[in-house]
């Protein structure tokens, strides 16, 4: 898996050598939820968090409204697991799930010399880093119900797959600052198609990660004046 | 802008399509599962809920995807043998339950399964397999269940007089107490002993544990209270005696057959000053089988009314038990050994069902533990444990208590007398 992504790290950036290309950095905050079966837990909802997202970005330029972008992000995807029963309405489990992802997207764009608009349709992959949960959960004594609160690293389990891919789309706006200095606001979703709950042969448990991500981002385009 | 509204609407939906449906979970307490049609949509309800809500899944080898690949068409041939007319013996039913529940790691588990078209043969209509149980009987130190046990334990607490022992005091009974409109009953034998130096030895014998609701009646004027009475005594030999003249304790939880958690806060909180972490509990935080909550740690907590740090004071506490120490009578033991330095176990590799449960009603608070009709067997009920506990750093259930100095009674022709020899010997030379 590693060398799959040192491949696709190594392709995205191959092309800084050619005069076609923008980079950039950009960085923001996501909104996140999952799409998963409730499985008659009762009294169980799930809900969005906010996370961060940052990362760099390369554009290749084939004409003047169709360019491909690959970026490389560091995206925290967050969720929320809460319980409502009264006993124990206290208890809920924040997920906070760090991935790195590799969205690769076709970039049409429209609009002026400075201010253009840009629509994005491409896919992503990414690899599920690390895992931290953050909450309160119960113990029980015979007679009582009594709550902790934890914040931890939580370890994977085989039961857990840290690959994942799906669609990447959206909406952006740049403005040329300068001839070659860009900023840039994305609105992005990653939509997963692949689980990130591996399941077992007679009973699939599907779970899919989507994020609304909201970046601010500045490029440089290395040969403006070539292109010009 | 229309167009890309639209361009994207359409690509959500295909890509959505994309995305696979989850298989269909019942939810394990569903009481309305407890009626069942055929014999396969009742192993099929069996096998999904204990994938979901069985706690043991990071230390039990059993293959439950081949478990589902094996049984369910011998189930299905079962359905179709009923359909041609001939009735299903408990038997045939046996076989197949025993083969998917036999092996399996938890010490508490029972598993009741209804023939939903029984035999006439047949006197009634329940299977009932019990792995631990099983494992237990195979132990090469087994001599007999809790049941066929505990009389002749009692006839030697009785007799304890007669069989050499100096006795200084001897009080026993059994008291019924109510929890929770359940009536149950308790056995208890609190003796004096008298070493050959003169020191005492205060020693308790408990059926199961019931410390906390019988302590609770204390001068209440009720039998339970009367229990109490017997209790206090002990507790009070403990607390009152003078250093010079108390060698030990000895509480023995031998044919313990367990009870509630909050003795703890009795049987070593009478002994520590502050709240001491004795475990940890997680319980199924989701459907998958390794989704666990986090560990959450369980404080015994400091007996206000009676104690004595017995640490400080170095006084030897020996916790008899056995191969019929169940549940809360081998915790017990474990648990003193994590809070107290001058604990120690002395007899046999107690039974191993140590993790906590709660009770069947409690199903909605825990999605996992005992779960079905525990009130009347009907469809199915399976008792089994609602926590993991990490006991000593680690799942000892199926495994049990190992005591520091094992005496087999198997070796000494059944006595029960070796045992709690070695207790007062080990506190006379402590």
């Amino acid at each position: 898996m590693k060398r799959i992504f040192i491949i696709l790290v190594l392709c995205s950036l191959q092309g800084l050598a050619f005069a076609q290309w923008d980079v950039g950095i950009h960085g923001g905050l996501n909104s996140t939820s999952i799409t998963r079966s409730h499985t008659d837990r009762i009294d169980e909802t799930y809900s969005s968090l906010c996370g961060y997202d940052f990362g760099i970005e390369g554009r290749y330029s084939v004409n003047t409204w169709l360019a491909v972008r690959a970026d490389l992000d560091i995206m925290q995807r967050s969720h929320r697991l809460q319980r409502h029963l009264n006993y124990i309405s206290p208890v809920y489990t924040d997920h906070r799930n760090t991935y790195l992802a590799l969205p690769v997207m076709a970039d049409f764009s429209f609009g002026g010399q400075r201010l253009r608009g840009h629509f994005l349709l491409g896919g992503f992959c990414g690899y599920w880093l690390g895992q931290r949960v953050k909450g309160t959960t119960y113990g029980m004594t015979d007679y009582d119900v009594y709550f902790i609160d934890f914040d931890k690293q939580r370890p994977f389990t085989r039961e857990e797959r840290r690959f994942d891919a799906g669609l990447a789309c959206g909406m952006a706006i740049s403005y040329g600052l300068t001839s070659c200095l860009a900023l840039h606001l994305d609105a992005l979703l990653f939509y997963d198609l692949v689980s990130h709950h591996v399941g077992y042969n007679h009973l699939q448990d599907y779970r899919y990660l989507n994020t609304g991500s909201f970046t601010l981002g500045i490029s440089y385009q290395f040969n403006k004046k070539e292109q010009q | 802008m229309k167009k890309t509204i639209i361009l994207t609407a359409v690509l959500a939906l295909l890509f959505g399509s994309c995305r696979k449906e989850s298989d269909y979970v019942p939810y394990i307490g569903e009481s309305h599962k407890l009626a069942y049609n055929t014999y396969e949509e009742q192993f099929t309800f069996l096998w999904k809920s204990i994938s979901t809500g069985y706690v043991f899944w990071d230390v039990d080898t059993t293959d439950w995807d081949a478990v589902y690949s094996r049984y369910l068409p011998q189930f299905q041939a079962l359905d179709q043998r009923y359909a041609k007319g001939d009735s299903v013996r408990n038997d045939d039913l046996y076989n197949l339950y025993h083969g998917i529940f036999g092996n399996m790691k938890d010490h508490h588990m029972s598993v009741y399964i209804q023939n939903i078209h029984p035999h006439p043969a047949d006197s009634d209509n329940i299977v009932t397999i019990r792995p631990g149980r099983e494992e237990v009987g195979q132990r090469d130190y087994f001599i007999e269940y809790n049941s066929s046990e505990r009389p002749a334990l009692l006839a030697f607490l009785n007799d304890i007089e007669s069989n050499g022992y100096t006795v200084l005091a001897h009080e026993s009974g059994s008291f019924v107490f109510r929890e929770e409109a359940i009536s149950s009953m308790v056995t208890y034998h609190y003796i004096l002993f008298q070493l050959s130096d003169g020191r005492r030895v205060p020693y308790l014998w408990q059926s199961m544990a019931a410390f906390t609701p019988i302590i609770r009646s204390l001068g209440d004027g009720t039998m339970a209270g009367d229990g109490a009475q017997l209790l206090d005594h002990w507790l009070r030999a403990i607390t009152d005696t003078p250093r010079d003249q108390l060698a030990g304790i000895i509480l023995d939880n031998r044919c313990n057959n367990g009870g509630f958690q909050d003795d703890l806060d009795y049987l070593i909180g009478s002994f520590i000053k502050q709240p001491v972490e004795v475990m940890q509990t997680r319980y199924k935080e989701g459907p998958g089988r390794l989704e666990y909550s986090q560990w959450v740690p369980y404080h015994v907590r400091p007996n206000k009314k009676y104690f004595r740090d017995i640490t400080a004071e170095r006084i030897p506490y020996v916790i008899l038990c056995d191969i019929n120490s169940i549940s809360m009578g081998e915790i017990e033991p474990m648990c003193a050994k994590a809070a107290l330095p001058t604990a120690y176990t002395i007899g046999e590799r107690t039974y191993g069902a140590n993790c906590p449960l709660q009770p069947y009603t409690d199903i909605n608070l825990n999605y996992g533990g005992p779960f079905g009709d525990g009130a009347n067997l009907r469809g199915h009920y399976i008792y089994t444990s609602t926590f993991e506990a990490l006991i000593g750093g680690r799942v000892t259930e199926g495994i049990g208590h190992t005591p520091d100095k094992i005496v087999l009674r198997k070796d000494h022709n059944g006595s029960f007398a070796p045992q709690l020899d070695a207790a007062l010997n080990y506190i006379a030379n402590y």
